[in-house]
């Protein structure tokens, strides 16, 4: 019964929802999920569950690769009236893709089915733009710390209080280069989701408007007392020879020096938490896991939207109504627990949480049960949803080129966050909201 | 453009205009649809800003080029561009002279080694790239380690002139073997007697080559610069992609690249065609002046 669809990365047209207006009102539903490969079996899994309550609908599925090409491939096919009933796009896109004009709202298409309080407020409310929950978030992920708990014993510092402030992470940075027991103390990725994310600790917004939520943004605040704050203490990481740099976007060489023993410290993406379990599992390395170090040591948390479902618009009738209730499905929080055992994305649904809880898994794994306080210790607020701009993708490259500036030419910390405020800013004026 | 009305004193073969045509309709046809149609589409999208890869766009007719001219991130991609055309150039043809010189000087298996030499041609861009990544890979590649051992850190990663040179380095390799075929090729064309006569009046290998060998094969010279701009300016694309992403910084942020970039990372559709018609004018003036300039120098026997 299950229909596993075609995985045709490049087409468009997937033979049984060749033209626009009887695909929409068929009994075939056309969903693209991002990821192929292992998660494949899990979809199948999740989607074949729903196909058993709804013997008349046909579930066709197809993986587009990774969120861009996934994006790019539901603009392209929305230019021929082709788009899929749900696509799965990541949240970097998320003002574009509403600008489209492809999709509903959910809050629109799932009316009083669909309560966002049911949602852990991370990963919910960074879809909240203009009024509306434009998307459903199927899977968060917030930055986590893996520390290395030998070294940190060689190094003299006790593996059971791994820092939480900016201040405290230098310092242990400094006792673990001088002891000589790591080259260096951290490593992570040069991406804009640090400082951002700090800035959003800090109840600090990127932008005007709300961050974005209430209009377009035109002021990215990258020169104000939180940012510099941020950009000067990084700035002094590196120089120092604490922090290292493993360039741009650069995930696994990041993962590769913690892995070997070079960095005492790691953080990454909650998302891959399994993988990062077991390569330190393999290595032998007694690993440490703790929430993401803040400026104050304490702090009002980062968003975790990291994808989500997107209805099309222009549906109507009883496809319209099974639509809606394959993606609360997706969400619902069976799916969410067994989603998240299955990949260690977060669930999205504070029901899944409560089910894991009961089930004792956090106990059994306390490595996302880290995760899982800190994704709950969220606090709303216009900073913490995180800002919501056109260009999004455009505006995080500036940031971590000129964060690269910083560190290769001896650009200092003001200088870069000024530039990347006025290229930044730029950025945002060209692009108009719909 | 019938037939009926062919010239009757023609004296050639084929006196059939519309089987000439109908001969020619193949290559017509596919350049219409796969390159004439293209270039002017990408022409009528610059004129358009698209936020949402081409969904909603807007006509504002050459603002996408005023803005482009003024940004001084899309000057510095231009002129890295230029310089990494210089850079590939240059040591492309010096490498590929010096062996090309060598094989030609051999007597036997030369056909042995002018295979060696012209192998990395065969690895396709993307492979070349990958292949220098892994050798050169910071943490554990074969080269980066072996060099630590002796004192050097290779962090080309993060080392904006090390990139840069990482990068041409592997679409240098990649051009070397085509290069090298042309100059073998050429070499072999030049009269043997010309070298006996200077060898007896004890002319040096170098002055040899600078005397005699290359003014001879200019005119190969001459087709190899233009076809290596070319190459160095649209190709490096998958080595950029696959190595830097075009960092650290900006500094392997290639044109070719940048395009990439802002048509399908930001869905910037109109912004990349004005792009690349702008890359397209700039190659064409210098294919010309190269072209002009290579004429006057170049001594076509």
């Amino acid at each position: 019964m299950t229909n596993s669809g075609t995985t045709n990365s490049t087409g468009n047209t997937t033979g049984s929802s060749s033209n626009s207006n009887s695909g929409s009102n068929s009994n075939t539903i056309d969903i693209w999920l991002a990821w192929g490969g292992y998660y494949e079996s899990i979809y199948e899994e999740m989607l074949g569950q729903f196909e058993s309550q709804y013997p008349d609908y046909n579930i066709n599925y197809t993986s587009k690769g990774n969120y861009r090409e996934t994006l790019n491939a539901v603009f392209t096919a929305a230019q021929a009236n082709n788009e899929p009933d749900i696509a799965h796009l990541g949240s970097g896109a998320t003002v574009s893709i509403m600008d489209s004009g492809v999709f509903e709202p959910i809050s629109d298409i799932a009316g009083s089915q669909f309560d966002p309080s049911d949602y852990t407020g991370a990963s919910v409310r960074p879809f909240e733009i203009e009024g509306k929950v434009r998307a459903l978030p199927f899977g968060s992920s917030q930055i986590i710390m893996f520390y290395n708990r030998s070294l940190f014993a060689d190094a003299g510092l006790d593996p059971e209080s791994p820092p939480s402030s900016l201040e405290g992470l230098q310092s242990a940075s400094q006792t673990i280069v001088d002891s000589g027991a790591a080259e260096y103390g951290i490593t992570w990725p040069n991406a804009a989701w640090w400082p951002l994310s700090w800035m959003q600790e800090m109840g600090q917004p990127l932008t005007d408007a709300e961050n974005g939520h209430a209009g377009e943004p035109s002021t990215l605040h990258l020169t104000s007392d939180a940012s510099m704050q941020i950009a000067r203490w990084y700035e002094g990481m590196a120089e120092s020879g604490l922090y290292m740099n493993p360039g741009i976007e650069s995930w696994s060489p990041a993962r590769q020096a913690f892995i070997t023993g070079d960095s005492a410290m790691h953080m990454t993406s909650v998302g891959s938490m399994a993988g990062e379990l077991s390569a330190a599992n393999e290595n032998g390395i007694d690993l440490g896991t703790a929430a993401l170090p803040t400026p104050s040591g304490g702090g009002m948390g980062h968003n975790a939207g990291t994808a989500a479902l997107w209805a099309r618009s222009g549906l109507s009738g009883e496809k319209r109504e099974v639509v809606r209730n394959l993606m609360l499905f997706l969400t619902n929080p069976e799916q969410q627990a067994y989603w998240h055992k299955s990949t260690g994305y977060y669930p999205t649904n504070r029901g899944a949480i409560d089910q894991l809880e009961s089930e004792g898994w956090y106990e059994e794994n306390p490595a996302f049960g880290v995760a899982k306080e800190q994704l709950l210790s969220w606090e709303d607020s216009v900073a913490t949803r995180g800002a919501a701009m056109g260009s999004s993708a455009q505006i995080t490259r500036i940031i971590a080129e000129q964060q690269e500036r910083m560190f290769q030419d001896g650009t200092d910390a003001e200088t870069a966050m000024q530039t990347a405020k006025e290229e930044g800013e730029r950025v945002l004026e060209q692009y108009d909201r719909a | 453009m019938n037939s009926t009305t062919a010239p009757e004193m023609s004296r050639e073969i084929y006196t059939s205009n519309w089987q000439g045509y109908l001969l020619l309709l193949p290559i017509v046809a596919l350049s219409l649809i796969f390159a004439y149609y293209p270039a002017l589409d990408t022409f009528r999208l610059s004129l358009f800003k698209t936020a949402t890869f081409g969904l909603n766009s807007v006509y504002v007719g050459f603002e996408n080029f005023n803005r482009l001219l003024s940004s001084g991130v899309f000057q510095y991609s231009l002129v890295i561009s230029l310089a990494f055309a210089v850079v590939v150039v240059a040591t492309t043809l010096a490498i590929s002279l010096y062996i090309g010189y060598l094989i030609h000087r051999i007597l036997q298996g030369s056909s042995l080694y002018l295979v060696a030499a012209i192998w990395p041609y065969a690895l396709p861009l993307a492979v070349s790239a990958l292949l220098l990544s892994f050798l050169f890979h910071p943490t554990v590649g074969i080269v980066t380690r072996a060099l630590e051992t002796i004192g050097i850190a290779f962090q080309w990663r993060n080392d904006p002139v090390l990139a840069f040179m990482m990068v041409a380095l592997a679409t240098t390799w990649k051009l070397i073997g085509y290069n090298v075929i042309f100059i073998v090729g050429a070499l072999a064309t030049v009269p043997k007697s010309l070298e006996e006569t200077a060898r007896l009046d004890a002319v040096g290998s170098w002055r040899l080559i600078r005397r005699v060998y290359l003014p001879l094969i200019s005119p190969t010279i001459a087709f190899l610069i233009v076809l290596n701009t070319i190459e160095a300016l649209f190709r490096p694309f998958p080595v950029v992609d696959l190595m830097t992403n075009g960092g650290p910084g900006e500094a392997t942020n290639l044109i070719i690249y940048k395009i990439y970039q802002d048509a399908f990372a930001y869905q910037n559709l109109g912004v990349a065609a004005a792009e690349s018609i702008i890359l397209f004018v700039i190659s064409g003036i210098l294919m010309y002046a190269q072209i002009r300039l290579s004429d006057s120098y170049a001594h076509f026997g």
